[in-house]
Formats: C-alpha cells, sequence, structure tokens
C-alpha cells in the first residue's frame, strides 16, 4: 500500500569527502532494520568494488527506509551522492529528488572546501538542511568550533546541528527524527498525470536500460504505456520497483517516491538523465525543468598497449558508457600509438576511474596520453575549431588567437599555508580575486585559473604543499585567451605527436628542457643513439640523447639449463612487447604521462 | 641417443653470496645415499647412449668429495657406460679442496681436465663474494694439479662485481693469464632472484659498475687475452690453441646430454628434462627405480629453432649455415625473416661463407638479439 504523502521523506546526506557518508548511510540502514545485520558489510551503498576501495561514491544509489515513530510509519528514501568534485553534476542529480539534505562535518576537520559548495547546491535546490557534525568520539573533534563554523561560514543556525559518531553509532535516533521532524513532506498531485523524474540509469545485460526516478504527480504501474518527454519515445512498463537497496519490484509507485522503472529500453540514451517521464495517453502539460547536461571537460587518449586489443577497447568502452552517459569516446589515429580513442571525461578522477576499470574489469592494458582541455581556436580564416588533443593544433601561421576553459577555484587552507597555496596559484596562473577569513585557523581563498593548469599535478601538490590540510573545489568558468603555443617533442628526429602539449609561451622553453630530460631518464637505452629533442614549430628549444645500449649479454646457461634461459628471455620479449615502437625507438608507458609529473 | 653427461654434485662447504645453484651443505651419509642413487640413475641412462664423448662432473663442489668417494663415481661411470678413449673428461675444483691424493685419484681415472672457479685475484674481494678460499689457496691447488700432470685446466672469472674497479679487473687478468692456464672464461655477475646479492641489490646496498665500465671491463678481457694467444671462441669463453671445452659445444652446438643428479638437465631425443633439486627426494625416488625427472618439455619445432639459434651465435664463429641447412630442413634467413635484414643493417649480424656470426657489436648485445629470436 503507498503511504500518505506526510509520512513520505526524501532526503541525502551531503558532505565533504571523508566526512562519513557512505558509514553514516549504512547506520541508518541498519538502524531501521533495512538490512539484517548479516546483509551488512561496509559501505553497503557503495556497489563498485572500485568505489569502495577509493573510498569513494561514483553513482548515486538510493535505499528506502522503514521508520516508525509516535505510532506513525514513514518511508525514508535516502538517496547516496557521490562525494568528489569531478561528480558534483549526480550531487546536483539527486538534489532535485530530495525535500532535505543531512549535511555531514567532520568534527575534527571542520567545514572544507565541498562542505561549501554542497550546503550552497542545497541551498539553491531548496532543500531542508539538517547539519550533523561526525565522529564526535575522536579525541581530536572540536563540536563546539565547528557549530561555529557552520553558523558564521556555511550560514546555517549551528545550534541546528547534531553531534553523532556514525562509526561508533552515536546519535542515530536523533537524525531520524530530525529527518521526520524538519524535512518537508513531498509535494504532489496524486491524482495528476504522471510526472517523474529520471534520477539516473543503469543498464542491466538482461532488462536493459533501469531508470531510477522520483515521481512528483501521479502513479505509474506495470502494463501502463510511458513516454519520456525529451526523446518522445513511448515505453511499455514491464517493472517497477523500490531499493531496498537490492531491487524490489512493487505494484506501483506513487507520489513522492523513490523507485526504479524498467521499460523495456534498450539504449541508455534513450532515458536521458534529468529527462520527464509522463504516461502515453494522458501526459502531464509541463515538463520537470531537468539538469543542464553535464559536457566533459578533460580529455585523453586511451590506446591499447597491444595493438590487437583495439576491438576489445573498442567494446569495453561501450559498455562503460551504458552506465556512464557522462564520458565520450572517439576513434583517433596517433602516429606514434597506433589505433586507439580520444575520450572525454568529467575530471581527472573521472579519467582515472574509466581507466582503471578498463583495464580491471576487461583485461586491457592501456597507454594513456596526458590529459588536455578543448581549446577553442579561431583561424585567421575567420573558421572556428574546438582542440581537444594538442596534436592537432593548427600551425600557428593559421591561428588568430586560443581560447582556453578557466575555473573559479575555492580552497580552503591553515593560515600557515596561505603563502603556499598562493604561490601555486600564482605559478599556475591563477587570478587572485578574494581571501575570506573563516575562522581563526583558517582561511578561504578564492582565485581563477585556467583548467588546464590543474591538469597536472595541482591537487596533488596543494595537498603537499598544506601538509594534506588544503581542500579544493572548483566550478567552471568563462573561455579567456592567452598566449599559447604547441610544443612537440621529437624522437630520433620524428615528432612524437601523443607527446605534444599546448602550454603559455612563456614557459614552453623551460617546460621543454625539463620533459626532455626527463623522458631521456625514462627511455631505456637502444641499439642506437637516440636524440630527445623539443620543438616550438621549428625551433628547436632543447635537445638530450640516449646513448646508445654497449652492453646485455648475459653471462652463462646454468649447468645446460637451457629451458630456463629460453624463458627468461621470452618474458623479456613480454616485456618489450609492453612497451611502445615509435620509429623503432622502444618507449615504455611511463613516458606518455611524464608530462604529467613534471617539477615547478 | 647422447654421447654427453653432465653428473652434478650437489655439495658445498659455503654458500657465496652471488650463487643460484642448486647446491647443500656436506653431509657424509647424505653423500654416500646420493651417490648409489647417482649409480641408480646411471643405469636408468645407460641404454640410451653411445660411446661418450665428453663428461663434466659439476657442482656444488665435486672436488670436496673424498678420494674415496670420487673413485667410487668414475668406477660407477666406467662400469654404465663406454667412454670413448680420446673422451674429454673434466671435473670442477673449488681452490682449497684438492689435495694431492684426489688429484692422483682423478688422473689415475681418467680426468683430463679441471675447472677451477676463482673469480678474482683480490683477497678482499673474494671475501666480499662469500668464497671460501684465498688467492694463496687457489695458488697452492693450480700447483698442485699442474704438478700432478694436469694440463688442461679452465679458470673461471667474474667481473662487473660489487666495488670492483677496473684496475682490480686488469690485475686480475694479468695475474691468470701469467699462469698460462689452457682455458679461461670470464663471466658477468649477474643477479640471481633468491641470493643474498639479490636481496642487498633491491635493497639499493650493492654498489654494482655502471654499464659503461661493465662494457669496458668485457672488452678489455677480449683485447687482452686474444692477445695474448687465446683464442675468443664463444661469448665468454676463452682457449688456447685445440683446448676449446668440447663439452660446453654440446650445449652450444645444441646437441643431446644427459644429466645426472640432482636439479641437473639433460636434452634427449628432442626433450628437455630436469632433475628434482632436493637431494633426499632425489634419492627416495631413485629408491624405487624411477627416474628423479620433474620437468620433461619435448620441443617444438620452434623453440628448437629458437634454442639452436641462441645457442650457436653464442659461437664467435657463429652458426653454420650448411649445419641449420640440414637439421630444419630451411635457411635460417627464411626463418629470421625480416630481422635478418634489420640485424645486418644494425651491425649485429654478419655473413661468411659458411656462418651467420654475431659482429664485435653484437656480442656485446647478444641479449638483446637472443630476445628477439623468442616466439
Amino acid at each position: 500500500m503507498s503511504k500518505p504523502l506526510k509520512n513520505i521523506r526524501n532526503f541525502c546526506i551531503l558532505g565533504h569527502i571523508d566526512h562519513g557518508k557512505s558509514t553514516l548511510s549504512d547506520r541508518l540502514l541498519e538502524h531501521t532494520n533495512t538490512l539484517a545485520e548479516r546483509e551488512m558489510r561496509a559501505q553497503v551503498l557503495d556497489l563498485m568494488e572500485l568505489e569502495r576501495e577509493r573510498g569513494i561514491t561514483i553513482k548515486a544509489t538510493a535505499a528506502k527506509l522503514d521508520y516508525t515513530t509516535g505510532g506513525q510509519s514513514y518511508e525514508l528514501n535516502l538517496i547516496d551522492t557521490p562525494g568528489h568534485v569531478d561528480f558534483t553534476y549526480e550531487v546536483s542529480r539527486s538534489l532535485a529528488a530530495c525535500e532535505g539534505a543531512i549535511l555531514i562535518v567532520d568534527a575534527a576537520q571542520g567545514v572544507e572546501a565541498q562542505t561549501l559548495a554542497n550546503a550552497y547546491l542545497a541551498i539553491d535546490n531548496d532543500l531542508e538542511i539538517v547539519p550533523v557534525i561526525n565522529k564526535i568520539d575522536l579525541p581530536t573533534a572540536r563540536p563546539d568550533e565547528v557549530r561555529r563554523q557552520i553558523e558564521e561560514v556555511v550560514g546555517i543556525p549551528g545550534d541546528e546541528a547534531l553531534l553523532v559518531s556514525a562509526k561508533v553509532g552515536i546519535g542515530i535516533p536523533a537524525i531520524l527524527a530530525a529527518i521526520v521532524n524538519r524535512i518537508p513532506p513531498p509535494q504532489g498531485e496524486t491524482d495528476a498525470p504522471l510526472k517523474a523524474l529520471v534520477l539516473d540509469s543503469v543498464y542491466d545485460n538482461y532488462r536493459g536500460v533501469i531508470m531510477y526516478t522520483r515521481v512528483f504527480d501521479g502513479s505509474v504501474e506495470p502494463g501502463q504505456k510511458i513516454q519520456l518527454m525529451e526523446t518522445q519515445r513511448a515505453y511499455e512498463v514491464e517493472e517497477v520497483g523500490i531499493f531496498t537497496p537490492q531491487l524490489q519490484p512493487v505494484a506501483a509507485l506513487h507520489t513522492g517516491s523513490v523507485g526504479y522503472i524498467i521499460a523495456g529500453i534498450r539504449e541508455i540514451d534513450k532515458a536521458k538523465i534529468g529527462d520527464t517521464i509522463t504516461h502515453h495517453a494522458t501526459p502531464t502539460p509541463i515538463p520537470l525543468p531537468g539538469y543542464r547536461e553535464m559536457k566533459p571537460l578533460v580529455f585523453s587518449g586511451l590506446y591499447p598497449a597491444d595493438t590487437h586489443q583495439f576491438h576489445a577497447l573498442r567494446e569495453a568502452l561501450e559498455k562503460l558508457r551504458l552506465n556512464d552517459a557522462s564520458f565520450n569516446f572517439e576513434p583517433e589515429t596517433s602516429i606514434a600509438l597506433g589505433f586507439g580513442f580520444r575520450c572525454g571525461f568529467l575530471g581527472l578522477l573521472h579519467m582515472e576511474i574509466i581507466h582503471e576499470r578498463l583495464e580491471r574489469e576487461f583485461g586491457l592494458v592501456l597507454v594513456r596520453t596526458a590529459p588536455s582541455v578543448m581549446y577553442r581556436v579561431s583561424l585567421k580564416s575567420g573558421e572556428f575549431i574546438g582542440v581537444d588533443n594538442p596534436a592537432h593544433l593548427p600551425e600557428l601561421h593559421h591561428i588568430e588567437r586560443i581560447e582556453e576553459p578557466h575555473v573559479n577555484i575555492d580552497i580552503i587552507v591553515p593560515r600557515e599555508y596561505i603563502g603556499n597555496a598562493m604561490e601555486l596559484c600564482q605559478k599556475r596562473r591563477g587570478v587572485y580575486k578574494r581571501m575570506n577569513q573563516l575562522d581563526a585557523q583558517r582561511v578561504q581563498l578564492l582565485y581563477e585559473l585556467p583548467l588546464g593548469e590543474m591538469l597536472t599535478d595541482f591537487y596533488p601538490k596543494l595537498k603537499s604543499l598544506t601538509r594534506g590540510y588544503g581542500s579544493l573545489e572548483y566550478d567552471i568558468g568563462d573561455y579567456k585567451p592567452a598566449n599559447l603555443v604547441k610544443l612537440d617533442v621529437l624522437l630520433n628526429g620524428n615528432p612524437v605527436d601523443a607527446f605534444s602539449t599546448i602550454l603559455p609561451r612563456e614557459v614552453a622553453d623551460a617546460r621543454g628542457k625539463a620533459l626532455v630530460s626527463k623522458l631521456k631518464a625514462l627511455i631505456p637505452r637502444q641499439m642506437f643513439e637516440v636524440p630527445i629533442q623539443a620543438a616550438i614549430g621549428n625551433k628547436i628549444v632543447a635537445r638530450e640523447t640516449v646513448r646508445p645500449l654497449r652492453k646485455n649479454v648475459t653471462a652463462k646457461c646454468y649447468g645446460g639449463d637451457i629451458t630456463r634461459k629460453r624463458k627468461l628471455l621470452e618474458r623479456q620479449k613480454e616485456g618489450k612487447k609492453r612497451m611502445k615502437q615509435i620509429g623503432s625507438v622502444d618507449i615504455p608507458q611511463e613516458a606518455f604521462t611524464a608530462m604529467l609529473e613534471m617539477d615547478e | 641417443m647422447a654421447s654427453s653427461i653432465y653428473l652434478h654434485i650437489p655439495f658445498c662447504a659455503t654458500k657465496c653470496y652471488y650463487c643460484a645453484f642448486n647446491t647443500y651443505p656436506f653431509h657424509k651419509e647424505q653423500a654416500k645415499d646420493y651417490l648409489v642413487a647417482l649409480r641408480e640413475e646411471m643405469a636408468l641412462y645407460a641404454p640410451r647412449t653411445t660411446p661418450l664423448s665428453t663428461i663434466f662432473i659439476g657442482g656444488g663442489t665435486p672436488s670436496m668429495l673424498s678420494a674415496a668417494a670420487l673413485t667410487q663415481v668414475f668406477a660407477d661411470l666406467n662400469a654404465h657406460f663406454q667412454i670413448r678413449a680420446d673422451a674429454e673428461i673434466t671435473v670442477e675444483c673449488n681452490p682449497g679442496t684438492v689435495d694431492a691424493e684426489k688429484l692422483n685419484v682423478m688422473r689415475h681415472a681418467g680426468i683430463n681436465r679441471l675447472s677451477f672457479g676463482l673469480q678474482a685475484m683480490q683477497n678482499e674481494t673474494l671475501k666480499q663474494l662469500g668464497r671460501s678460499h684465498t688467492v694463496a689457496d687457489f695458488l697452492h691447488s693450480y700447483q698442485l694439479a699442474r704438478d700432478c700432470g694436469f694440463d688442461n685446466i679452465n679458470i673461471d672469472l667474474l667481473f662487473a662485481l660489487p666495488k670492483q674497479t677496473m684496475a682490480e679487473w686488469q690485475d686480475t687478468l694479468t695475474k691468470v693469464i701469467s699462469l698460462a692456464p689452457a682455458h679461461i672464461s670470464v663471466y658477468n655477475l649477474v643477479m640471481e632472484e633468491a641470493t643474498p646479492f639479490y636481496e642487498w641489490w633491491k635493497a639499493g646496498e650493492l654498489p654494482l659498475p655502471s654499464e659503461d665500465t661493465e662494457a669496458d671491463m668485457f672488452h678489455y678481457a677480449i683485447e687482452t687475452l686474444t692477445a695474448r694467444g687465446y683464442e675468443h671462441y664463444e661469448i665468454c669463453n676463452f682457449a688456447r690453441p685445440n683446448r676449446t671445452a668440447k663439452h660446453n659445444l654440446v650445449y652450444w652446438n645444441n646437441q643431446a646430454c644427459i644429466g645426472l643428479g640432482t636439479g641437473a638437465c639433460g636434452y634427449i631425443d628432442g626433450t628437455r628434462y630436469a632433475n628434482t633439486r632436493g637431494i633426499a627426494d632425489y634419492i627416495d625416488i631413485l629408491q624405487r627405480g624411477i627416474k628423479p625427472v620433474t620437468h620433461a618439455e619435448r620441443l617444438t619445432e620452434q623453440a628448437e629453432k629458437a634454442e639452436t639459434l641462441m645457442l650457436a651465435l653464442r659461437k664467435r664463429e657463429g652458426i653454420s649455415l650448411a649445419a641449420y641447412q640440414e637439421r630444419f630442413g630451411e635457411e635460417i634467413e627464411t626463418e629470421l625473416g625480416e630481422i635478418y635484414g634489420e640485424w645486418i643493417d644494425l651491425g649485429l649480424l654478419e655473413r661468411t661463407e659458411t656462418h651467420l656470426r654475431l659482429t664485435n657489436r653484437g656480442l656485446f648485445l647478444a641479449n638483446e638479439v637472443f630476445v628477439e629470436l623468442m616466439s
């Protein structure tokens, strides 16, 4: 039976990475007996192996909790949200399905960059915020200080914050009570035509697309004909259900509820995230506002180390895309690396995760080129082109102007590291915007800088320059013109397209020198001398030489053990195969990402 | 059928820090049982031999066996196999483990070649390698052997040792050449897994010479030894005229050889095999009258080709074009395909009237070539 709207609450948990979102979700599931204890695994909602390993949530997931208080039984729908800046779009998506949010803040760390970013997202979405100070069991917990930060920095009443330790299970009942008492029930017309939001969609090999949905008006049940308003396609509903958090079929999904719909959709593109689901015969007149579609920001080439794996890579990419419409790929040819794909990602972490999943889940060995942003190039001919692969930048004399994307970054650091953080931003061509004093210890720094500068080691550098205390959040800003050039690398006189980068003219020479000497250390000595050069256009700006290999000969076959010797050579041959041959120069895979780890 | 035997004596007084050979501390009782087992194994292989032209008794330290035990081994060999009058019979000796009695026993048993593991001519270096002898021990043993009438003696040397300088290596070579042995082997030190050196090296605690120094040392050895009348006939081996190691040539020509003893490897009728490495296991299996083989692999034609090329190219003369054609029914050039031309262009290989061989440069880069031969 469906619950009256007043007995439903839809909420999510927001917070900075590592402040304890997933642990709190687990505790709520446990406390409402949504899962028997034996089913509990740490961080149940992090479904992917990779998510659990990295301790982060990548895809949003959901669970329905049954909770009884004051003689009333409630349906609490928890929508878990990803906790990394690359996945902000997933967070904002989840928020559209909720009336309230638990904002979790680490009692020892205090408010961080993502705490703020997420709180603002929640406020923008008119959500009721329940602040929670987590990890109060830690000896370093400073709940009063954090309470003050919530009030002064975030701007919500600090005395409303609940004191909790999700890890040891303190304060969980109070959270459940606050969800019921503080978060408003969903609004909606139970008798109006169906209006439901596609929160997310995943692809199942047997069932096709499974749409995660929040019903705003009306209800939906198997057998009905539904329509996706943006794509204008109609489908028959095969199954509807709720998350326990496993999928559990129910007779119908009613107004205010969160659940899933399976309707025989075979292509994930047809169930666009943010689209509105309605009845085919009696559609709702006005669709939901939907989401801004996320465009990839970071691009990189993925190539099979073994050229025979090209088709396997294509299949793997297609399969992954079924569950993640936020990245794209298209075939690309590199003189150096052969056939591969140019892939677009939401950010660096997203890129790493896709790369890792391709290798782990599909058994591929890949070479990944240095990430790039999308440059906007206006040519002298009056034409405009987008360049996401530095190798494809037209020659300088054809170019009128190059623009690059910028980001607005928000850094929170302890006072003693302000200098370090500012110096880093300055070096990365950052433009200072503002500084806010958060409390006695910490400041917030606002800068605008080119996104491209964030792709080379920015976050790890910030972390190390602030002894791990700095936190970072960013927002996409505008495209701005810059004096950029393309730096090419030549091995043995042949340009290696995969090593090309676009960078500011004023640092190009120095970067060329650094890159060339780094490559010299990475490229093993070959049978002949290998010159490594860096060039801007026709001008060589740096040169090093890998001297030829002089000696590689093993002494003897131990006691006539020739098989052992042969096996050893066979293994070495395997190792060589994993290197990329350019001209006849063997290049180890690390060389292709050398750009990323350049010292300042 | 085979006409060569390698016989392994797995005992050593101490284990050198770089050594990954199959060796164990010496126990008198166990040695006795071991020799009985060896006899059993000889019996199993006897029908598969033609008159033997080479025997190599290696280790371990065969010279650790008592004179009586050595007598026993030779008697057993003679009882089971026909040995040609001109056969080359070698025993590996460690300096300090031989005396006049043992040497006389060997001499009378028909042993005509000795191989001394000297490695270096500096006491400090020997100590760092974990060797159990001094330079004086070696000189004493070597003199005894000469006095006993051994005129075909090999001396094994190691280079590219931790902290070793070029001057030290030159010193070693000069002193060894002055002894005028019939044969000298020079091996570069290789880091073998499961040795103390390997562990130290992994931990960054073993200061090995650079690749360039190693190449210079190798180069110096070739120059010096050939100038002093030694023929450089295999990558690491140098011999006075007519003193090449016939037994080792069996390996390099990829010919059949029976391996006897723990961990020994053999190659017979197209199959390579390796014996169990444990002494107790070896004795136990042979007591049941079974061959103590733990690995056997019948070579595919491809593997046999690769091995034949890899082994024969170690010889300075290279691989005989005719012999290859006869063995495999095709020309080497056909087998190598594209890389044949590439290697010649790179100056790694050269072709003489009758042979295909590594150039002087190719000799230093032999592994790069051998790796490419693998399928």
